[in-house]
């Protein structure tokens, strides 16, 4: 039986990361109120795993319906997804869809050639935005006295990572110093967190918080953590 | 909470340590976050210390779930540059965490060694 609501009451991300959350599997059926687009997310054991639209499918159907406000939504359990066309995790999908919200980013033109088996179009958004947070770790790694780098949702879903250890566990304690850091802020009226250290043995993370999710920058032995931090300034809005 | 708190041997140590250090506050807890001791400066009020073992309490919690256990220093800084350091150490089996807060540019390190020292003496007593 499907579950339909308004998204006035509970909107798109909402909807995705409640039922990513408990591992569904379920056809998302969404209307748009303003223009009255429709499209279809389609879950698979709690990933979003296609996406289609006016015939366009693929993640950039993701980020557009993100931004609706306006509307009604459908779930429908148990209906297997007709092509896989994602394959970003559904939390990289809503911090890349909120990222582009933020920041106004417009909507990309409709592709003129067809979607590829992976929903990365001819000249598409996809791969340049999976390459934008690939580069962005490289930018990291290349600043003198880092040795590796793990980018932590705030839930400590690790998005990316160049580490050759447990990158969840670096990333735990990312969002562990980054949580205890907006602790501070309000328990203190403290200013804003700039940064903070986790010291381990010879080991030094670095933690810095983004607006969508924390960078832990695993040190060399010798680097100075504010000298590392003096250097992010132009690879991270800091 | 103004006045210190804690056994006079372990309230000494940190009140050392906070005229030595120039620390707006030092707290002492065990590894749940509980109060053992604290050390206020003066014209640091009440409500602030309070804050201060309130967070220690739910970072050590958090930290434990984190698996952190094992981490030497926690260091979180604001953009004014003054910072709450936090420093797990061992005293007769138990984790006791000794928290400072600072303004910018103080240094702490060989402070807190001090610290850590003079409540593993008081301890023994």
């Amino acid at each position: 039986m499907a579950l339909q609501g308004s998204l006035q009451d509970m909107g798109v991300a909402d909807l995705i990361q409640h039922n990513c959350q408990e591992g569904r599997t379920a056809r998302v059926d969404l209307r748009n109120g303003s223009g009255g687009q429709t499209a279809a997310l389609f879950l698979e054991q709690g990933q979003v795993v296609h996406a289609e639209s006016q015939g366009e499918s693929g993640e950039e159907i993701v980020y557009r319906v993100l931004s609706w406000t306006e509307g009604s939504f459908s779930v429908e359990p148990g209906v297997p997804a007709p092509d896989h066309t994602i394959q970003r995790s559904y939390a990289g999908l809503l911090l890349e869809g909120m990222r582009r919200i933020d920041e106004g980013t417009p909507e990309p033109e409709p592709p003129q050639a067809a979607s590829s088996p992976t929903g990365v179009k001819a000249g598409g958004g996809p791969a340049k935005e999976e390459g934008s947070m690939s580069e962005r770790i490289q930018n990291l790694k290349a600043i003198e006295g880092v040795a590796g780098v793990v980018i932590a949702a705030r839930d400590g879903v690790v998005l990316e990572h160049s580490l050759d250890g447990d990158p969840d566990k670096e990333g735990a304690v990312a969002v562990f110093v980054g949580y205890a850091a907006a602790q501070v802020g309000q328990s203190l009226a403290l200013g804003d967190f700039e940064w903070g250290t986790v010291a381990i043995g010879k080991e030094t993370m670095l933690v810095v918080e983004q607006p969508d999710f924390y960078v832990g920058l695993l040190l060399e032995e010798k680097a100075s953590p504010a000298l590392v931090a003096s250097k992010l300034e132009g690879v991270l809005r800091i | 909470m103004d006045e210190p708190f804690g056994p006079e041997n372990l309230i000494a140590a940190l009140r050392t340590l906070n005229a030595r250090g120039e620390f707006l506050i030092t707290v002492l807890t065990d590894a749940e976050g509980l109060l053992m001791a604290s050390a206020p400066s003066p014209g640091w009020d009440a409500e602030k210390q309070a804050a201060v073992v309130a967070l220690v309490q739910r970072a050590a919690r958090q930290a434990q779930a984190a698996s952190m256990d094992a981490a030497d220093e926690v260091a979180i800084r604001d953009v004014t540059g003054r910072r709450l350091i936090c420093r797990p150490f061992e005293v007769d089996g138990q984790i006791l965490l000794l928290s400072v807060l600072m303004e910018a540019g103080r240094p702490y390190r060989r402070l807190t060694n001090d610290a850590i020292r003079d409540v593993r003496r008081a301890w023994a007593f």
